[in-house]
């Protein structure tokens, strides 16, 4: 079945691929607000895809957070992608090894600015509806 | 919750309305998706005699999910309608591989949940699990599917191993993507990894 396997690639040619934004969003299926109180975590999602061939995608998801007096991203859970990182030998590295490098390697890129900024014009004239007058 | 599946010879007339009254509901009003409607009915060109469905019935025998299986030895929404989400690599065409699309698990007789939680619902899991197994009888071992970013993370809480196959696309305004998922019980997956 040619083209329903994952991208095998060592860790090291995914470092020397440049990603470039494509897309991100906040989250819109969170809890409905309860009578009286509302929902306080905000999270959401980003997506990156690689500048040249091979074609890369990952996307992963990241809750708001305060920084000093700025809201900053921190990603949450295990990046997504159509990757399956192999060894310096091209050995297969078992799932969790797998997943732990790819959010070692997602931590490292400095994507929060970037996704900050998108999300900044994607909702700046939204309001959430508390604040609505 | 009652589970039925069948391929469109299977299931009645009444059973298919509801099911295309429901996805009307769900793509249509609720997601505002710009698809083919007829008389309150969504339906498309890829809802034929040989199309298999599985539904998902609440407790009052009301739809609350639905899905779509379709061989990929025939005419299917990826290879017709969304090739470029393969971002270039050969379009399936194997009976070892199945289409899941107009996947749906929107209850709209739970007034406790935002119709855009849908895919965090236990609902949408246990019709997942039902979708994969049902494709897997008719000989599926991979499901390669158009979906909505949000199905990942059902993929992943309901166990299933799931990877993209291309990079996700902004189409009409939503973001989608195309998937592959091992159509093994999420037991096996786990324990081949």
């Amino acid at each position: 079945m040619p083209g329903d396997e994952p991208l095998r690639l060592p860790l090291t040619r995914l470092r020397r691929l440049e990603l470039q934004h494509i897309l991100s969003g906040i989250d819109r299926d969170s809890p409905p607000h309860e009578e009286g109180a509302f929902q306080t975590v905000i999270t959401g999602f980003t997506e990156w895809v690689s500048t040249a061939h091979p074609i890369v995608t990952l996307g992963w998801d990241w809750q708001m957070q305060a920084r000093g007096n700025q809201p900053w991203l921190c990603r949450i859970g295990t990046p997504r992608s159509n990757l399956l990182l192999q060894s310096h030998g091209r050995k297969k590295i078992d799932w969790i090894e797998h997943e732990r490098l790819l959010q070692c390697f997602v931590d490292s890129l400095g994507w929060e600015t970037e996704s900050l900024k998108h999300i900044a014009v994607l909702y700046r004239n939204v309001r959430a509806p508390h604040c609505q007058v | 919750m009652r589970m039925i599946s069948g391929s469109t010879n299977a299931l009645s007339q009444t059973v298919l309305e509801r099911m295309a009254s429901y996805r009307y509901r769900v793509f249509i009003e609720t997601l505002g998706w710009e698809l083919p409607v007829r008389e309150g009915l969504e339906l498309d060109q890829f809802d034929r005699p040989d199309t298999v469905y599985v539904l998902s019935h609440d407790a009052r025998d009301e739809v609350n999910g639905c899905a779509r299986l379709l061989p990929t030895t025939r005419p299917y929404l990826l290879g017709e309608v969304f090739p470029q989400l393969l971002a270039g690599r050969e379009i399936p065409c194997s009976p070892d591989v199945w289409e899941l699309s107009r996947f749906a698990a929107v209850d709209f007789n739970n007034q406790n949940l935002n119709p855009l939680q849908q895919f965090s619902s236990p609902v949408a899991v246990n019709l997942l699990r039902e979708s994969i197994a049902t494709a897997a009888a008719h000989g599926a071992k991979r499901l390669i599917t158009v979906s909505p970013l949000g199905i990942e993370r059902l993929l992943r809480r309901a166990g299933f191993r799931a990877h993209r196959a291309g990079p996700p696309l902004v189409v009409d305004g939503h973001a989608i993507f195309a998937c592959w998922i091992d159509a093994s019980a999420p037991e096996e997956a786990a324990l081949a990894a």
